[in-house]
């Protein structure tokens, strides 16, 4: 009987457990079936937003064998005519803990449209990272076959899950391959679905032809998104160069042309770093664009690239250019060139003329222009300053314009643009800042107003302005007709001069470097405008003719600070004359090489040396450089 | 002599400090290491051991005498699976998260020693209110027990406690942290340093006995 009553009760057991189980079974199934359903539903528009719920359709395809690839679900997603519009695929793997779950669109040209981990319970800290959404962003717009190839980034310090990952990409690229097969995006195709990522696929591209030249903001196409009638966005492509100077960043930005805010950006191509500068390509460093006011943008108010500050930078200044571009072409706002924001300093102004290319060089002058009324006399000089700023925390620059007038009176100052710690330079940027020194003469004592929290910033724009009044007054030329006769001194034969200094190496006591020409306009010497220090520190300014074959032409004194009429207490016998500018001394000068001057001593003076001896250093110093700089080909 | 039968208070408190099954029967250890990562998934896994012992302690202890001995363990199991598989299916219908979370050692209570352990050493011989009793109790120190270790766990890898998303506690900045501790090995340097502070504290506890 036993052995009976044993089968009897195992198979009540288990007969009833089944129950039991079925019962549960046929309550839950539907719950688990629709939430399944329904987190599908909800992840698919995040995994594929192009579908469009009214004329789209999805279907499951339930024709192909899934075998032991890991993939549970293809839903086809077909527009209104049929045609097959892109597949999300339900993946499962086994990762280092658990069953992971993801889902991942993509489209009829084998781009992924979107990545979601549905499921995982792996090592929090490690395998767990595949469900933090910044590890799903790479995938969009990547193609299927590079995530097969398993060129996607895995998950920091879990090997085990990351490889199993990338397998089951490859699994998914090979059965996709295989089954659906695909045909690839051109890049034109490509570079315009990220376009259309960025506004929306309601809007219609159309390339744009602005009235500015965009090449001069950096901007190197420039489109708008219209929804038929009007242009809704703008897309900037932009180029900018980053931390490596031999390669250049590209990336998309797009304004919301109603509001001006940033729809979104993304880059295209980067020549940086790997694992630097080139993170510009992740789109988590584009996280912050979305929602942006073009003032944020403009202000560089955004996280950059952890570690890349010189491409950060430089992707913050592009972002300054856009912003001006886009004021002026759709704003119709005044463009912020020089010449247009000069007037501010020279209200009265007909016209400005850059002579930049004619002056020396100075450190921190970025341009000069000189500024005409309308009758086509000089009003003065606008001066376009850039210099280092203060921040302790990365390289920044000030950029501001200063004028000054015929009299040497300041006429304004105005700040074009800082990249300084945002919120504590704003004062400088105010209308008013800068009034103070306006009428003020140059070589007087001027007042800006301290800007509180700021004051390096304030002393590096001061350092400038005296920078400038120094070059103003040195190395400007402030009297043509002063120079023009003293050039005439130094160079009797020649009918004209023209400045020539900017083709060689600035040295501080050349002022300038004209060369001489003929009736014929050909160059037939050289002069040297310099200075050299005196008796008691004065400054000596003179002018120094040299002809084509080096021989030394007139040496011209053009102030008269050095006098000789007390030097005898000094013991000066009175030999080279009683008047330095007269003196003979400085005929040994005159009609020779330079390279004699090089070659033999000159002698000094005795008693009236300190001024002889500046002199001789200034004009060794000359004949070196003009050795050195082999200018016109003298040498 | 019969052994005295025990009042049901001490039938339904034995399992929280006197035999708890984690400190000092050591049972169920599967879970007890692999689970308490997070607080949140050790009272989970401790509701779904307590639902199963429960109703697998009442179960069995009702059809006690119409089981044979031979077949006892087969039949203890098929119970056990089945209200296992019902629990499992029951989570993924209402606490999907939570059944995520606990993954396969949801399905690996089948064999937590803890309950096929009651099952045979006390449902099957004793009355369902006691069984009854009995589950509760094991089951609730069972959950009282993986629940400090992944309180400590979680506070000392994470920094921070968070139950069901809504409920955080956080303490510790995060270059204080030792990671280690949620990964796996931190399960048994945690383990092993509860066990000998508990082991400690009964010891001072005989041997004061023993003065006294």
């Amino acid at each position: 009987m036993k052995p009976v009553k044993i089968v009897v009760m195992l198979l009540v057991v288990v007969l009833v457990s089944s129950v039991g189980v079925y019962f549960v079974e046929s309550i839950t199934t539907p719950i688990i079936e629709d939430r399944r359903a329904q987190e599908i539903e909800e992840a698919l528009q995040s995994i594929f937003p192009a579908i469009d719920g009214t004329t789209d359709t999805v279907t499951s395809d339930t024709d192909v064998d899934f075998g032991t690839t890991g993939i549970t679900d293809v839903l086809v997603i077909r527009d209104g005519d049929d045609n097959v519009k892109g597949y999300v695929y339900t993946m499962t793997f086994r990762g280092f803990s658990s069953e992971i779950i993801y889902l991942v669109g993509i489209d009829a040209a084998g781009a992924i449209t979107g990545y979601q981990t549905l499921q995982q319970n792996d090592t929090a800290g490690y395998g767990a990272q595949i469900a933090d959404e910044e590890n799903w962003t790479q995938f969009t717009g990547m193609s299927i076959e590079t995530a097969g190839n398993g060129d996607f980034d895995g998950l920091a310090g879990a090997t085990v899950t990351t490889n199993a990952w990338k397998s089951s990409f490859e699994t998914l690229f090979n059965f996709h391959l295989d089954t659906y097969g695909y045909t690839p995006m051109t890049d034109e195709q490509l570079l315009l679905q990220k376009k259309q990522t960025l506004v929306g696929n309601d809007l219609t591209i159309e390339s744009y032809t602005p009235d500015l030249a965009p090449g001069d903001y950096g901007i190197t196409a420039v489109d708008v998104a219209t929804d038929g009638t009007d242009n809704q966005a703008v897309i900037y492509t932009v180029e900018f160069v980053g931390y490596n100077a031999t390669g250049s960043n590209t990336y998309l930005i797009a304004f919301d042309l109603a509001t001006n805010e940033v729809l979104g950006g993304t880059a295209l191509s980067s020549d940086d770093t790997e694992g630097f500068g080139a993170l510009i390509l992740d789109n988590a460093n584009w996280a912050d664009f979305p929602g942006m006011s073009l003032e944020d943008a403009e202000d560089g108010n955004f996280d950059g690239i952890a570690g890349a500050t010189v491409t950060t930078l430089a992707w913050k200044q592009s972002l300054v250019d856009v912003g001006m571009f886009h004021r002026v072409e759709f704003l119709g706002e005044t463009p912020r060139t020089v010449e247009s924001l000069s007037e501010l300093l020279f209200p009265g102004a007909d016209r400005f003329t850059n002579v930049t290319s004619e002056k020396p060089f100075g450190t921190m002058i970025e341009g000069v222009y000189d500024v005409f009324d309308d009758l086509g006399a000089k009003l003065g000089t606008v001066y376009h300053v850039q210099t280092i700023g203060a921040s302790y925390a990365e390289l920044t620059t000030i950029e501001f314009l200063i004028g000054i007038d015929t009299a040497d009176n300041f006429t304004g100052f105005y700040m074009l643009d800082d990249s300084e710690t945002p919120g504590r330079a704003d004062a400088f940027y105010a209308d008013d800042y800068g009034d103070t020194i306006e009428g003020v003469a140059i070589t007087d004592d001027y007042e800006l107003d301290a800007v509180g929290g700021s004051t390096i910033t304030y002393n590096v724009i001061t350092a400038a302005i005296d920078e400038v009044v120094h070059y103003h007054q040195t190395k400007y030329i402030l009297l043509p007709e002063r120079i023009m006769d003293a050039l005439a001194e130094a160079y009797p034969g020649a009918v004209s001069f023209e400045s020539v200094y900017s083709d060689y190496d600035f040295d501080a006591t050349i002022n300038n470097l004209y060369a001489a020409k003929d009736g014929s306009d050909a160059v037939i010497g050289y002069v040297y405008y310099a200075t050299a220090t005196g008796y008691s520190g004065n400054i000596i300014e003179f002018m120094w003719g040299v002809d084509n074959s080096g021989v030394a032409q007139q040496l011209y004194i053009m102030n008269d600070t050095q006098s000789w009429d007390d030097a005898t207490y000094a013991g000066y016998d009175g030999a080279f004359g009683t008047d330095f500018n007269t003196s003979t001394w400085l005929d040994l000068f005159e009609g020779v090489t330079f390279q004699s001057i090089l070659d033999t001593e000159v002698i000094d003076a005795a008693g009236v040396s300190t001024t002889t001896g500046g002199m001789k250093v200034s004009l060794e110093r000359i004949a070196q450089y003009h050795a050195d700089q082999n200018v016109g080909g003298a040498s | 002599m019969a052994r005295k039968q025990k009042s049901l208070s001490d039938v339904f408190t034995a399992g929280f400090f006197k035999q708890n099954p984690v400190f000092v029967q050591f049972l169920g250890m599967c879970p007890t290491l692999a689970v308490t990562g997070s607080v949140e998934s050790a009272i989970g896994m401790g509701a779904g051991v307590i639902f199963v012992l429960v109703l697998s302690n009442l179960i069995i202890s009702l059809i006690r005498s119409a089981v044979p001995r031979e077949v006892r363990i087969p039949i203890y199991i098929v119970v056990i699976a089945s209200f296992v598989t019902m629990l499992e299916m029951l989570m993924n219908a209402f606490v999907p998260d939570l059944a995520a979370q606990l993954g396969t050692f949801l399905s690996l209570i089948v064999v937590n020693c803890l309950i096929l352990g009651r099952a045979e050493a006390f449902a099957s011989k004793n009355g369902p209110v006691r069984s009854v009793l009995d589950g509760l109790g094991m089951g609730i120190g069972f959950t009282g027990g993986i629940t400090l270790l992944a309180f400590f766990r979680e506070l000392l890898g994470k920094g921070s406690i968070t139950i069901w998303g809504d409920f955080a506690l956080n303490l510790i900045p995060s270059d204080f942290q030792i990671s280690i501790l949620v990964a796996p090995a931190g399960a048994f340097l945690v383990f092993g340093i509860l066990v000998s502070q508990i082991n400690k504290i009964k010891l001072r506890r005989a041997e004061q006995g023993e003065v006294a």
